[in-house]
């Protein structure tokens, strides 16, 4: 099997790839139902098995129907969505598909620009410490993201999210992390967002892992 | 300037086998019927294409608008696609097309539910030359498809795509099918469940297949 599209429930997968090994796959597409549950550890070791899947960039977007992951983040040879339409629901859901309980899902952990945006038709995101705590559950599958693209309406939340590792706990979301590019960033502001980035940024000068903080260019394109 | 009629035999059969290849990029009647105007030129055009039917590929396309009681007699053996919108229309036109089984390449159909039944009772016997089998009916509540349809085996087929329709025996008939390239199934009713075990033990057996697509009815 070269093409895999599956659309249903993680229980089914699961039981589906256990038993199948398809190492000429080079495209799988998957959609899962709503559900309160998403640990899917034996899609990780499927996936694990199947490196042409593996890709550097990744984009994590969420609609008004859906959150689901691409890898790269146009075109996509691996695609994993849950339909779900509640925004505190789409994020807790695909940070849990990001983290099943083992193994880590691998082509996550080879991603090194991971850009995050929204194709809402209206946002409707309330930024408060349980969302915070799904960016970093989402985050920390991204091991090895070097760098990290932010719409400007999520920015604040994974500022937030960010500046609440100031301490010991620095480098424990995106140990690699060199850049941040966010959308519409005022680099003189003392707004939120620039207060919670400059002292990410400056905990990680001062633990050897330094980085950089720019703007965004939306006119770039996507790789 | 040489005239057409001067031309040899394999010399025009190359004129007609680009003039055929184009027409097929298109799928629907006008184009898989497009051999039908070079044999309407002349009885040497149409001795030329009818002796090399194989390599023109040639197909008669059959709808549930066209008279297929009328009209199939009127061209020679030639493989039968069987296609369309069976909402829209009648079922005794594909019914009628159905009958000539041996000939039967291509079944791309969609249904009501109230015609599914008599179309499955006319699909419980071999269809040796399938190749394509595309079956499409959204509605709610339909028959589920039995064990014995194509008499439990599709040695030919190489694309299945089902939707909406429940199958539950489909393994078995997957078993048999073993030049598959592509499966779709799509919408796959409550009742038309099939175990991941089962599934990954007819997935084993399909060495050829390429594209899976497994996509449940939203619940």
């Amino acid at each position: 099997v070269k093409s895999f599209f599956f659309k249903g429930v993680v229980e089914y997968l699961e039981g589906l790839v256990t038993c199948i090994d398809t190492p000429r796959l080079d495209y799988l597409d998957i959609t899962f139902f709503n559900q309160i549950d998403f640990d899917t550890p034996r899609l990780a070791q499927f996936i694990n098995r199947t490196p042409k899947l593996w890709r550097r960039q990744a984009l994590v977007e969420f609609d008004d129907n859906s959150a689901r992951v691409r890898l790269p983040p146009v075109g996509g040879t691996f695609r994993i969505a849950i339909s779900c339409s509640e925004p505190d629901w789409q994020l807790s859901s695909v940070a849990q598909v990001c983290n099943p309980s083992f193994p880590p899902l691998p082509p996550l952990s080879t991603v090194e620009d991971l850009y995050i945006d929204h194709k809402y038709s209206q946002l409707v995101w309330k930024s408060d410490p349980i969302e915070n705590q799904l960016w970093l559950q989402l985050l920390l599958a991204f091991t090895a993201v070097k760098n990290l693209y932010l719409c400007k309406e999520f920015a604040p939340g994974i500022a937030a999210t960010l500046q609440d590792l100031v301490g010991g706990r620095i480098t424990e979301v995106l140990p690699s992390l060199q850049n941040i590019f966010v959308e519409g960033l005022r680099v003189e502001s003392s707004e939120p967002l620039e207060e919670n980035l400059g002292q990410f940024a400056s905990a990680r000068l001062h633990s050897g892992h330094p980085i950089a903080i720019s703007v965004r260019d939306r006119n770039r394109p996507r790789m | 300037v040489i005239q057409i009629d001067t031309l040899p035999d394999d010399a025009l059969l190359e004129i007609f086998d680009f003039y055929v290849d184009r027409s097929q990029w298109d799928e629907h009647k006008t184009a898989i019927e497009g051999w039908q105007s070079l044999v309407h030129v002349c009885r040497r055009w149409r001795n030329v294409v009818f002796r090399s039917r194989r390599r023109l590929d040639l197909q008669l396309y059959c709808t549930p608008e066209t008279p297929a009681k009328d009209t199939l007699d009127v061209w020679p053996a030639l493989p039968l696609i069987i296609a369309g919108n069976m909402t829209l229309s009648g079922t005794d036109n594909v019914i009628a097309a159905l009958g000539q089984r041996n000939r039967v390449s291509q079944i791309v159909l969609e249904f009501a539910g109230w015609q599914l039944e008599e179309f499955l009772a006319r699909m419980q016997a071999s269809f040796p030359e399938l190749t394509y089998l595309q079956l499409i009916s959204d509605d709610e509540t339909l028959p589920v498809i039995s064990d014995s349809f194509l008499d439990g085996s599709a040695p030919r087929l190489q694309n299945f795509e089902l939707s909406g329709i429940p199958f539950p025996g489909l393994p078995k008939l997957l078993m048999s099918a073993t030049h598959l390239v592509n499966l779709w199934l799509t919408n796959i009713p409550h009742f038309g469940y099939i175990s991941p075990e089962a599934m990954a033990a007819t997935l084993s057996m399909l060495s050829s297949l390429e594209e899976l697509t497994l996509q449940f009815r939203s619940p």
